[in-house]
């Protein structure tokens, strides 16, 4: 299927077909906004990424954590920012098996990237060996959430030619850490302006600043109301949140998605939707989540009766907004927001009791049964605090279930014993202590 | 202790609780723990502490910081955790934590929950080698200054910080002449035996090293060798065991080069003299031969890395890391085509911490022998 | 006396098979192979013998003999050792000078070797601490499937749908195919599957070393025409098979005995007695 018009690779041409006949079922039905929302996000993407190919747009890669918000300061109609993680995340996504995303991990080990690497970075660099992106006129890369992002900003400094610059995200978020990062952007926007030649708008910023507070307002009524017991909503879009925001924030499709997102809870709550038939278990999924198979959430929830109120990805605490009175206090708030907001940074780049403290609030606020470590193979911040967690856990009473899987390839722990896993730590350790059978 | 000038070294590092530690602890002077080549030895030279680098023990079974860390992290780590854990490193007053990976991170922030030193830091060091954050490491650095003295109730002058930048300077000067003896053709100095200085001097205070190393330059400087069949560059993570380099040399191969953090760049740049000292010390440390740590370093760790390898008169490269370890994972991957490009033999190795698989190593290191033997026929 | 030319032997002592070859002026007339033992210098000795006896000559008479394999160092008779690594390159090259990729597949490493035009050794990768991509697998899932492993080429070619099997790891791949054994999938393509899984885990290995026209492919399992088969597709070559006359599983030895002509042709030195 062509994309505006013109045939693309296979893999964008899947993805994009997958895209408008899911759009198709949704608008039926009409009640499902969010995954209607989410598909809207998705396409948009698509399309702006090859608009920029067909123009001739200057192509600025960049990093999952790279804040959207600022690099709207660049015209969208000179400048396209590639992140380049997120075709991985669709190819989960869109209901196609993820043989993609396998066939890009092995095409980067064929290349010696290590397999113990995160799969997100192999399955990065994997797609742009088999030039499935179109090369970047400039990067901006930052040294966060975690080492293997670090890996994949090392390949793509190796690999491209084009001028890069990387931030340093730093331990903390005191005064002094924030300004520091600011001091980066600042840095960041003079690179880029210089290397493409391409000049950056305080007014866009300052447009892109209030479009993400009028999103994080939003996010931040859902992320308090999906507190909701029995849950209303249902919790396999809930990670996406992490994924909109970061490609999305400081644009429309942004505040649209959160809008939709809410006022769909909103509804659920009014009607008394249950994401769960019959006795609900609630689970904290504090970290990485299955996208190699987003349909598991749909069978804990059906066949497990397990429901997840709120996760790692989700979890936008939301705490500050940006002022928007100058340029220096949105960078500021920019920078803030990618160290205390963003999924991942906020728990695991920092301390011990970072990523203690946030699991026990959402096992405590959203009255979770069990937590559970989805124990991605290349997450190693996530598994060297293992034994702490565990250690919290039951200090707070809470069960805990520990796996190994992949996030995005599914051919680690397969959906057959991924059910196994769960079904046994319910029916064996949670039920009993819920229902006392 | 050995008589042996080399001995001395080796004796250094044979057990965590070395001569030194015993020294220091019976004379009052505390020891500080922490374990990256971006930590300033000169500041804690210059507050009046034993320095000493965190390595791990061969053989030990490494349980208690699995329990903790998992499989999924690197056997240093799990083995310097147990350790820890196990009241290996009970000698250690304080710690001194770092971003240097993310296991090494949760390593430390887990051994001072579990087992909390008098006293401990975590320093923030920059990820990235750019000039322009240096100020935020030195920011850090004068952080980490301003808890050491407030723990020993000292205070740290710009002058006890020039003294020890000029000794640290004559140490690595010192190292820098040791490495080029086991570079050149002499001979005199093996790679294995390099790598025991190398990881002494992290170790033990830098007066006695500079004796100890006097010494040794003065018994090998006019000795003469046998050459092996081939000359190799020690390339790769983190690793301090001289076996592992002996295992290497025993197949024939010299490592005549290395760019490990124990090794060479930990002491290839020096502090500037003449500064203002921390300003000083924050710049040498942020800005030396570069490690996969850093995110946009790799062009110049590779141009750093061939100057060596062209200065060394190596013949190809031999890059080891160990199992888990993510960022040096993507530095081989990164260097596989430009070795191939320059026709330089790349021989890549994964190992675990604490022990040698020989047969398998043996095997490889023949095979490589082998290879690079029969290109230098071809080329003859 | 066995008769005029130079005698010279390769000895291989793998840790499944060990394997003796001897040639006289670098043509074969005689090998063997044999299993492994906990004592390699003993099986040394013994496929030795062997082979001198279906060559008949007197291992006395052998002139230059180099060992290789896992169990090199043991095979203490031997003039010297080399990697099976250049013995593997060494004897794929002998007999075809067009080869440029040699995959071996042992009964429990897997080895990806590239050649240099002229032969010699361009680089190489190896996996020895996995089964998964092995001959070990295979002898496992043959197990599960109440086969014998030297039907699995002959399963392969009956199969029409092969099944995939979704897991890298061996331990987990034999619940898999247990699973679908009850599910009652038909051997055949369950055995397809098998052998597509473990190309797939060699294709890693050998793009590792990067894969050149022509691509030999060595080791017992390459007698399994379904791996063959499996390869040919997962690379898109055509597999250079070895002539009739050779065992691909002989490789390592027969390379051993060329390098140990080539040494005593270099050195002109006394042979080594046995």
């Amino acid at each position: 299927m062509a994309i505006l018009g013109k045939e693309r690779l296979e893999v964008w041409e899947e993805a994009y077909e997958s895209i408008l006949i899911l759009q198709d079922i949704f608008s039926e039905e009409s009640l499902d906004r969010t995954h209607a929302a989410l598909l809207v996000v998705y396409r948009d993407y698509i399309e702006q990424l090859f608009e920029a190919v067909d123009r001739g747009k200057k192509i600025i890669y960049g990093n999952f954590a790279v804040p959207g918000t600022l690099m709207r300061g660049f015209d969208t109609d000179d400048v396209f920012w590639l992140q380049l993680e997120a075709l991985s995340v669709i190819q989960g996504l869109v209901g196609q098996p993820a043989v993609w995303n396998a066939r890009y991990v092995d095409t980067a080990e064929a290349a010696g990237m290590a397999s113990d690497i995160c799969s997100v970075d192999r399955i990065a660099l994997g797609g742009y060996l088999e030039k499935v992106l179109p090369p970047p006129d400039a990067g901006f890369y930052m040294t966060t959430p975690c080492d293997s992002q670090t890996c994949l900003v090392n390949s793509m400094v190796a690999e491209t030619d084009a001028p890069t610059i990387v931030v340093d995200m730093p331990y903390s978020a005191r005064r002094e850490d924030v300004e520091y990062v600011r001091r980066q952007y600042d840095e960041v926007i003079e690179f880029l302006q210089e290397n493409t030649g391409i000049d950056y708008d305080n007014d866009r910023l300052l447009s892109a600043c209030e479009k993400y507070n009028r999103m994080v307002e939003l996010i931040f009524d859902w992320v308090q109301l999906r507190r909701n017991a029995p849950a209303p909503q249902p919790c396999e879009t809930l990670s996406l949140m992490a994924a909109v925001v970061t490609v999305f924030s400081g644009h429309d499709n942004g505040i649209n998605y959160a809008t939709e997102t809410l006022a769909e809870l909103k509804e659920m709550i009014d009607r008394g939707d249950r994401a769960v038939d019959g006795d609900e278990i609630r689970a904290i999924w504090y970290g990485d989540p299955m996208w190699s198979d987003i349909n598991f959430y749909n069978w804990l929830e059906s066949e497990c009766k397990v429901t997840v109120p709120m996760d790692m990805f989700g979890y936008f605490n939301a705490g500050s907004l940006i002022d928007t009175s100058s340029r220096r206090s949105m960078l500021e708030g920019i920078a803030y927001n990618a160290m205390r907001n963003f999924p991942m940074t906020r728990q695991l780049l920092g301390s011990m009791e970072d990523y203690l403290s946030d699991y026990r609030t959402l096992c405590l606020d959203y009255s979770a049964d069990f937590g559970v470590v989805p124990g991605h193979l290349g997450c190693t911040h996530g598994w060297g605090a293992v034994g702490m967690i565990r250690e919290e856990s039951e200090r707070l009473g809470i069960p805990l279930l520990v796996f190994e899987f992949d996030m995005l390839d599914p051919r680690i722990t397969g959906r057959d014993d991924l059910e196994v896993i769960f079904q046994n730590f319910v029916d064996d350790i949670v039920k009993p202590r819920k229902f006392g059978y | 202790m050995s008589e042996s000038s080399i001995g001395a070294f080796r004796d250094v590092i044979s057990e965590p609780e070395n001569t030194f530690v015993e020294n220091a602890r019976s004379s009052g002077k505390k020891v500080v723990g922490f374990f990256c080549s971006y930590i300033p030895l000169e500041l804690l030279d210059a507050v009046g502490v034993l320095a000493y680098r965190v390595k791990g023990l061969s053989g030990r079974d490494i349980g208690s910081g699995t329990t903790y860390l998992s499989s999924r992290i690197c056997t240093f780590c799990r083995n310097a955790l147990t350790l820890a854990l196990e009241g290996d490193f009970s000698f250690l007053d304080g710690l001194i934590g770092t971003n240097t990976c993310d296991p090494v991170r949760r390593t430390s922030q887990n051994w001072v929950i579990k087992k909390p030193p008098e006293f401990n830091e975590f320093i923030h060091a920059p990820r990235v080698y750019r000039r322009e954050n240096v100020s935020m490491y030195a920011a850090e650095l004068d952080r980490l200054k301003t808890g050491l003295e407030g723990w020993l109730g000292t205070s740290v002058s710009e002058d006890s910080l020039a003294e020890a930048i000029a000794k640290r300077n004559a140490a690595r000067g010192l190292l820098r002449r040791l490495s080029e003896l086991r570079s050149s053709n002499k001979h005199a100095l093996t790679g294995a035996e390099m790598m025991a200085v190398s990881v002494a001097y992290h170790q033990m205070p830098v007066d006695d090293f500079l004796a100890a190393a006097e010494r040794l330059l003065a018994d090998r400087e006019a000795l003469k060798g046998e050459p092996g069949k081939a000359r190799v560059l020690l390339a790769g993570g983190m690793i301090d065991d001289p076996g592992y380099v002996e295992l290497i040399e025993e197949q024939g191969l010299d490592v005549v080069a290395d760019t490990v953090c124990f090794g060479y760049r930990s002491y290839r740049d020096d502090v500037a003299e003449g500064e203002e000292p921390l300003r000083a010390i924050a710049e040498r440390y942020m800005l030396h031969f570069p490690c996969s740590r850093i995110g946009d370093a790799f062009p110049r760790r590779w141009d750093e890395t061939l100057e060596l390898y062209d200065g060394s008169g190596a013949e190809g490269i031999i890059f080891q890391r160990l199992k888990f370890c993510q960022l040096w994972g993507v530095d081989v991957h990164n260097m596989t085509p430009l070795c191939e490009e320059r026709g330089i033999p790349l021989l890549y190795l994964e190992r675990e911490y604490g022990f040698l698989s020989t047969g398998q190593l043996k095997t490889r290191l023949q095979a490589f022998t082998e290879l690079i033997e029969s290109k230098k026929e071809m080329m003859a | 006396m066995s008769g005029d030319g130079v005698l010279t032997a390769g000895v291989d002592i793998g840790s499944t098979s060990s394997k003796a070859l001897i040639m006289r002026d670098l043509e074969v007339v005689g090998s063997v192979i044999g299993p492994s033992s906990v004592n390699p210098a003993k099986t040394a000795e013994t496929v030795f013998r062997e082979a001198c006896k279906i060559a008949s000559v007197n291992p006395s008479e052998v002139a230059g003999i180099i060992g290789t394999g896992y169990g090199r160092a043991k095979v203490g008779f031997a003039g010297d050792n080399v990697s099976e690594i250049s013995c593997h390159a060494v004897g794929a090259h002998s007999l075809a000078p067009e080869a440029r990729t040699v995959i071996d597949i042992g009964g429990q490493d897997c080895k990806a070797i590239a050649l240099e035009d002229n032969g010699t050794l361009k680089n190489f990768a190896m996996n020895e601490k996995c089964a998964a991509g092995t001959g070990r697998f295979l002898e496992m899932m043959a197990r599960v499937l109440e086969v014998d492993v030297a039907d699995l080429g002959d399963l392969d070619a009956e199969s029409s749908t092969p099944v995939s099997i979704s897991n890298v790891c061996s331990v987990f791949a034999e619940s898999e195919v247990i699973n679908l054994v009850n599910e009652g999938a038909n051997v055949p393509d369950i055995v397809r599957g098998l052998h597509d899984s473990l190309t797939n885990r060699i294709a890693v290995l050998v793009n590792r070393v990067g894969l050149r026209e022509e691509v030999m492919v060595t080791g017992g399992v390459a007698k399994n025409r379904g791996v063959i088969r499996a390869l040919e597709e997962k690379l898109g070559l055509k597999n250079m098979p070895a002539p009739d006359s050779v065992d691909p599983q002989i490789m390592g030895a027969l390379g051993a005995a060329i390098i140990a002509y080539r040494k005593m042709a270099q050195s002109g030195s006394k042979p080594a007695r046995h």
